[in-house]
C-alpha cells in the first residue's frame, strides 16, 4: 500500500471508527466531590480514609469506621464513590468481582457495570456502583473497604503482613506461616484460650507514636473444609466460594464470644507456623533475617511508580521481623497447639 | 521524505502471547510486555509497549506520514487469562484519570498527567473487534492525554452523564 492509499484508508478507518464509537458508549460517571456531598472520615485499619458519597445508604454502610474529623496528611488516602441508580443491580460479589493492574493503577469491575479504580500514586479510589452495592452494608464491611485497604494501605503506612493477630491483654501475638499451614484454624482456637481476635490472615502494622500498632479489619475469618473436623459445630454452614476461587466456611466476627474480637494490639510475640507429622509442638528461636525474609517474600510486588511506599514497607517489616520471634512445630491438633501457645506466651 | 512508520516481513522470534503466572502479582501488573514500537498517529507519537504484535499491526493502520507533535505511552496487555466478550462500554472520569471499561475483556486507563495509556486486553478480543471497538475510543483517549482538553471526544449524545461536571 502506497502511503496515500494507507493515508486515505486511515481516514476511512477514523470515521468508521467514531461511529462505532457513538454506538457503544453507554455510561459516562463524572466522579468529583461537587457531586458527592457526604463526607465522613474513616479509620480503617490504621490507614485514614476521606470518604464521599452521594448516597445515604452507602454513607451509612460505612458508619462503623467512622473517627472523628482529622487533617489529611500523607497518610491519607480519598475514596469517591458514586450511586448511580440506573446501573442493572444483577452482579454477584463473590463470583463476578474482576482485579487487574498496571503501574499506579489498580482496577476493578464487579459485574459488567460496576467499576473502580485505585490510583496508588495520588491516594485516590473513585468508583460507580448500583442500587445492590449501596444497600449492602456486608459488601462494604466484610469485604469492599478490607479489599481497599489492602490495595491503598502501603502507600499511606498500613502495611500489611501476611499473619494473624491475637490479642492478649493488650499485648499482640502475630503468626504467620504459608498458606494451608494452619493459621486461621489455629486463630479460632486461640480465641477458645482467651485470646481476643484481631485477623486470622492479614494484619495491618502501622506506627503510632513511634510505637508498632497491629490492625485487623473484622474481616470474615476463612476456614478451610477440613476444618470441620477440629470444629464440629461448622457442620451447620455451607461453605462458599471467595475471590481466589477457594472453597472455605465464613465465620463473621459477631459469631465468636464475647470479647474474642478486637481492631488492634501491640506486637509482642511473632511465631512462625509449621505443621509437623510427628505428635508434638516445640518452639524454636527464629532469627530476624529469616522473619523479615518471609514477610518480604509474601508481600505483594509493588510498581514502580510508588518507590517510596516499597521503601517504608520494607522498613516496617525490619521493624516487625525484631520482635521476638519463634519458630512453633506441631503435629497436634488446633485445639491442643493453641493452649500450648497460651502457655508459652504466659511464660515469655 | 521517506514514510516514518515502516512494517514489513520479519524472521524475528515473535511468541504468542502466553498466560502468565506469579503468585504474588495477583494483578497481573508484571505481565512482561516485550515488544515496543514507536507508532506515529495523526494525534500523537505512541510509544506502545506489548506482549501481543497483533495490537502492533492494528495500530499500524492508523499510521500517519509525519511524526505529531505531543507524544504518549500506551502499555497493552493481551490477558489471557480472561476469556469471553466485552461488555457495554463505561466511562469513569475522575480528575485527570479517565477509566474506559468493557467488562474484564477491555479494561483502559488513561493518566493525562503522566501521559500513558494502560490497558488489559482479553484473550478473546479479535483483531476486527479491536479495531472498531477499542481502537477508536483508544484514540479519543490519546486526545485526552495529550491535548489537555477537557474531555475526549467520546460521542456526547450517545452517553449518559452520571455525577457532575467534569473537573479533569
Amino acid at each position: 500500500m502506497s502511503p496515500g492509499c494507507h493515508l486515505f484508508a486511515s481516514n476511512v478507518h477514523v470515521s468508521c471508527f467514531r461511529d462505532k464509537v457513538e454506538q457503544n458508549m453507554t455510561k459516562l460517571h463524572l466522579i468529583n466531590r461537587a457531586v458527592l456531598p457526604l463526607h465522613s472520615d474513616l479509620q480503617i485499619a490504621g490507614a485514614h480514609c476521606s470518604f464521599a458519597t452521594n448516597s445515604e445508604q452507602i454513607h451509612a454502610s460505612v458508619d462503623r469506621w467512622r473517627c472523628p474529623d482529622r487533617p489529611r496528611t500523607s497518610r491519607t488516602f480519598e475514596m469517591n464513590v458514586l450511586l448511580d441508580a440506573s446501573l442493572p443491580s444483577n452482579r454477584d460479589v463473590l463470583t463476578q468481582t474482576h482485579f487487574r493492574g498496571l503501574h499506579h493503577l489498580v482496577f476493578a469491575t464487579i459485574g459488567a457495570y460496576e467499576i473502580f479504580v485505585f490510583d496508588l500514586l495520588r491516594k485516590q479510589v473513585v468508583g460507580a456502583v448500583s442500587q445492590a452495592s449501596a444497600t449492602d452494608a456486608a459488601f462494604w464491611n466484610s469485604h469492599w473497604l478490607p479489599i481497599t485497604v489492602g490495595v491503598m494501605g502501603t502507600t499511606v503506612g498500613a502495611v500489611p503482613l501476611h499473619s494473624a493477630c491475637l490479642d492478649r491483654d493488650g499485648k499482640g501475638l502475630l503468626i504467620a506461616g504459608v498458606s494451608g499451614a494452619g493459621k486461621s484454624t489455629l486463630s479460632v482456637a486461640l480465641t477458645r484460650c482467651g485470646f481476643s481476635l484481631i485477623s486470622d490472615d492479614w494484619t495491618y502494622v502501622s506506627e503510632e507514636s513511634d510505637a508498632l500498632i497491629a490492625h485487623g479489619i473484622s474481616a470474615p475469618v476463612k476456614l478451610l473444609p477440613d476444618a470441620i473436623q477440629y470444629f464440629p459445630e461448622l457442620s451447620g454452614r455451607t461453605p462458599k466460594m471467595w475471590f481466589n476461587g477457594e472453597l472455605a466456611f465464613e465465620i463473621e466476627p459477631e459469631a465468636f464470644p464475647q470479647n474474642a474480637s478486637a481492631l488492634h494490639s501491640r506486637p509482642r510475640w511473632l511465631m512462625f507456623l509449621e505443621r509437623d507429622s510427628a505428635p508434638g509442638c516445640d518452639f524454636a528461636p527464629y532469627g530476624a533475617d529469616e522473619a523479615r525474609a518471609f514477610f518480604e517474600s509474601a508481600a505483594e510486588k509493588l510498581p514502580d511508580q510508588v518507590p517510596d511506599a516499597s521503601i517504608a514497607r520494607s522498613a516496617m517489616i525490619r521493624r516487625i521481623a525484631n520482635c521476638r520471634a519463634w519458630r512453633v512445630r506441631t503435629g497436634e491438633s488446633p485445639q491442643v497447639t493453641a493452649d500450648a501457645i497460651r502457655q508459652f506466651c504466659e511464660r515469655n | 521524505m521517506p514514510f516514518v512508520n515502516s512494517a514489513r516481513g520479519t524472521e524475528v522470534f515473535t511468541p504468542e502471547p502466553a498466560s502468565y503466572r506469579d503468585p504474588l502479582d495477583l494483578l497481573r501488573r508484571f505481565a512482561p510486555t516485550p515488544l515496543k514500537a514507536h507508532v506515529y498517529l495523526e494525534i500523537a507519537n505512541v510509544l506502545l509497549e506489548t506482549n501481543d504484535l497483533s495490537f502492533l499491526s492494528s495500530l499500524s493502520q492508523m499510521a500517519a506520514r509525519v511524526p505529531a507533535l505531543q507524544s504518549c505511552r500506551w502499555k497493552m496487555v493481551r490477558d489471557m487469562d480472561v476469556p469471553g466478550a466485552t461488555s457495554e462500554a463505561s466511562i469513569v472520569m475522575a480528575g485527570s484519570l479517565i477509566v474506559y471499561c468493557m467488562g474484564p475483556a477491555c479494561l483502559i486507563g488513561a493518566d493525562r498527567e503522566r501521559g500513558e495509556i494502560l490497558a488489559f486486553i482479553g484473550r478473546d478480543v479479535d483483531a476486527r473487534h479491536f479495531q472498531e471497538s477499542i481502537l477508536p475510543s483508544l484514540m479519543r483517549l490519546t486526545e485526552f492525554v495529550t491535548r489537555k482538553q477537557d474531555a475526549p471526544i467520546l460521542a456526547q449524545n450517545s452517553i449518559t452523564r452520571v455525577g457532575g461536571a467534569c473537573n479533569a
